[in-house]
């Protein structure tokens, strides 16, 4: 902004010499000392920033180019088994939302990603055209249409997500959707649960809220290939075991929830009868050629929870807990995913609690506890009977908004491990950003995470976002 | 929109949510030794702004280097009484453009808002503690303290200027102070020490702000412009602030109406937290 320092030319002839003569050799300083009421002018901008058009309908959408560097070695078993990339991935997501009339509406949403140096080329069974096809990868996100049917029912149709309860780190009544665990602890926020198909259906009645949810073939957790370096059945596929993913008996999945808010708080119930998001072992068969077949399935479980939360000043507490009935009992250590070959079903008490803080200058703080108790606990090559997790996040702001700093400390269940992740983002225009991220992992010998202990990483990561 | 707090104290949006539109029905001249400056900000307070508006802004934010970004909402407001809800819904830039913001501002000042927040890249409603007052919103120079308004027991008036013209347009110069017993609360609230604001005599409407903060010796400068009167009700359809410190210009943001409407019907459901991810208009 240039302004012209408005008390310079009030100054008689005499002062405007000197003025001038000042202004000659210490221009900037003139302009600042002198200039103060003129803060009051209107600033020049740049171009119209207005909205255009309201068009029925709207695109956006981002490229994100990521660079990711691992600097410790995986080991045996994995493609990466030495410091290296492992990541130099483009992608693209693009939504289109319609609206054609004012209560009907569509969204639909794809991500196509393309690895320059997807890990797979090393010591795996994989053809050149199927490593091709998981270095390409392309994804239908959203795809539903919505319609407020009468002054209280309203309904959505499609591939969706609808995300429940309070707690960040524990799914307690948060089930409906699967996740991405392709990187654990790495991904961006929009992939933490993916779309399922799924009639959702909301009925207001006073201040409470009904809701139902019918998902349909809504299958697993997305998790990575064989030989990624989060190749959660890494050690089922070294021990020498053919795996064979079953189906679920029922693909219908029945969800309910009721909620409502009061003053300074919110209440939610929630029930559900639906199908285990992670695959666990249904049992072991030996073949004729003396090679040893574990069968994977989904567990049915059911499920009655409550959430609450409570706003007083600058904290904001919640709680949330739940019975999930018949849910699979992790075994104690790693060696016992194989040796346990059918995992047992106990009804499993889950709670979390935590606090978040905003009373800091654009800080928040929080913290979570969570914890799970096995009910009707027999077996002690079974994980304990009580553990307990902790999450804790900080979030912090400054230069306008155009730096984001995150951490996050995530201590695991098992009590053998635990995930640290530090983000720093720096908005360099509307359209583009940078970003850098680290993620650290730290695990002894009997944690589910030992596997992926020297998977640390560094990334790079540059988004150019459009919108039409 | 209660009228216990002070419009365009700090500045003119007020409905919780950057309602930008601090408006007055048209008001008689008056004669400024008819009025106290505690009687003129009263007034200025009391200012009507329609039971219900709708909202599209453009929001500029402007840093020393005069790089430009820019942000695109639309805020709904209605008020019950003397308590008023408002949901505000980003446009754009695209890594924010579905975010929501709901508020329910209650008369008693004992009653904390209720505040939930709809992030699109989880898909999920979240309700929110109140911030600092007096951090940035969203990044521009406008505080959450600018834009929720303030108590206006906790301040003292007194004129720095009867009579000064702006604009072509005669003002009154008021100078506000925490009050000693609020002084703590307010500067808290606030980040700022005190203020002088310009008042137009014809209609009651703030037009300058000048701001000094507590830390960082920084002032700023709250400027009001392209005035016009909206189905009767007066409208700032531009709002200015400029963040200087030490006398330069630090960082600016620039709220602009690019359309309002007074008095419509909206209807209940769109001030609920279902609302909020939906993509019904």
């Amino acid at each position: 902004m240039t302004r012209f320092p408005a008390q310079i030319v009030n100054q008689s002839p005499h002062h405007r010499i000197l003025l001038l003569a000042c202004f000659v050799g210490i221009v900037s300083f003139a302009f600042e000392a002198v200039a103060q009421n003129d803060f009051f002018s209107n600033l020049d901008l740049q171009r119209d920033n207005t909205l255009t058009s309201n068009r029925d309908w709207q695109l956006l959408g981002w490229v994100t180019e990521k660079v990711a560097y691992g600097y410790e070695s995986p080991g045996q078993g994995f493609s990466r088994q030495d410091a290296g990339f492992n990541k130099v991935e483009t992608s693209l997501f693009a939504q289109l939302d319609w609206q054609p009339a004012d209560n009907l509406g569509f969204r639909v949403s794809a991500k196509s990603y393309h690895d320059l140096v997807y890990r797979l080329d090393h010591d795996t069974p994989w053809s050149q055209a199927e490593r091709r096809k998981l270095r390409n990868r392309h994804e239908v996100r959203d795809l539903y249409i919505e319609s407020q049917l009468t002054e209280g029912l309203y309904l959505r149709f499609g591939n969706q997500i609808v995300a429940w309860g309070m707690a960040e780190y524990l799914r307690v009544t948060d089930v409906i959707n699967v996740e991405d665990q392709l990187t654990l602890g790495q991904q961006d926020l929009e992939d933490f649960r993916l779309q399922v198909p799924a009639l959702l259906l909301g009925f207001r009645s006073g201040q409470w809220l009904f809701e139902s949810v019918l998902t349909h073939r809504a299958g697993t957790d997305d998790l990575a290939p064989s030989g990624h370096e989060f190749d959660q059945l890494i050690e089922l596929r070294s021990s020498g075991l053919h795996i064979n993913r079953h189906p679920p008996g029922d693909h219908l999945e029945y969800f309910f929830r009721a909620s409502t808010h009061y003053s300074r708080g919110d209440v939610q119930l929630v029930a559900g009868e639906f199908n285990h998001n992670q695959l666990t072992p249904a049992g072991i068969q030996t073949l004729a050629d003396k090679s040893t077949l574990l069968h994977l399935n989904q567990q049915r479980m059911q499920m009655l929870g409550a959430a609450a939360n409570f706003v007083a000043g600058s904290w904001l507490l919640f709680g949330e807990t739940g019975i999930h009935f018949d849910r699979p009992v992790v075994p104690d250590n790693r060696n016992a995913i194989v040796n346990s070959a059918n995992w047992q079903e106990r009804n499993q008490w889950l709670t979390a609690t935590g606090a978040e803080f905003n009373g800091f200058s654009n800080t928040t703080l929080a913290l979570e506890l969570d914890s799970l108790r096995i009910l009707d606990h027999r077996d002690t090559r079974t994980a304990s009977r009580q553990q307990a997790s902790l999450g804790t996040r900080i979030n912090w702001s400054g230069w306008n908004d155009r730096l984001k700093i995150l951490g996050v400390w995530n201590y695991l269940f098992d009590g053998r491990g635990y995930v640290t992740r530090f983000s720093l983002d720096y908005t360099v225009s509307d359209q583009l950003s940078i970003g850098a991220m680290w993620v650290d992992y730290s695990a002894d010998d009997n944690s589910i995470l030992y596997n992926f202990r020297n998977n640390d990483v560094i990334q790079l990561q540059l988004r150019y976002s459009f919108q039409h | 929109m209660t009228d216990a707090k002070m419009k365009f104290l700090y500045s003119i949006c007020q409905t919780g949510f950057i309602a930008l539109t601090a408006v007055a029905i048209m008001q008689t001249p008056a004669v400024a030794a008819e009025y106290s400056a505690a009687e003129i900000m009263s007034r200025n307070d009391s200012l009507a702004d329609g039971d219900t508006a709708v909202y599209e802004y453009t929001m500029v934010l402007i840093d020393r280097r005069d790089r430009q970004r820019s942000r695109n909402l639309r805020v709904y407001r209605k008020d019950y009484g003397a308590d008023s809800k408002s949901l505000s819904q980003f446009d754009s830039p695209a890594d924010i453009r579905g975010t929501a913001y709901l508020n329910f501002d209650w008369d008693d000042v004992e009653r904390d808002d209720d505040s939930w927040l709809y992030l699109p890249s989880l898909q999920r409603v979240k309700r929110i503690a109140s911030s600092d007052t007096s951090d940035s919103f969203l990044g521009s120079d406008f505080t959450y303290a600018d834009i929720n308004g303030l108590e206006p027991d906790w301040y003292d008036y007194s004129f720095v200027n009867e009579s000064e013209i702006v604009d072509g347009v005669d003002c009154w110069v008021i100078e506000v102070i925490p009050k000693p017993e609020f002084r703590q609360r307010a500067e808290q609230a606030t980040g700022y020490a005190k203020s002088h604001v310009w008042i137009r005599k014809d209609n009651f409407l703030q037009i300058r702000g000048q701001i000094w903060e507590l830390r960082g010796n920084r002032i700023k400068y709250f400027t009001a412009s392209d005035i016009e009167q909206i189905d009767g009700i007066w409208t700032i359809k531009r709002l200015q602030v400029v963040t200087t410190r030490n006398d330069r210009q630090e960082h600016a943001s620039v709220l602009q109406v690019n359309n309002v409407i007074y008095n419509s019907e909206l209807d209940d459901r769109m001030f609920t937290t279902e609302y909020m991810q939906r993509g019904l208009d």
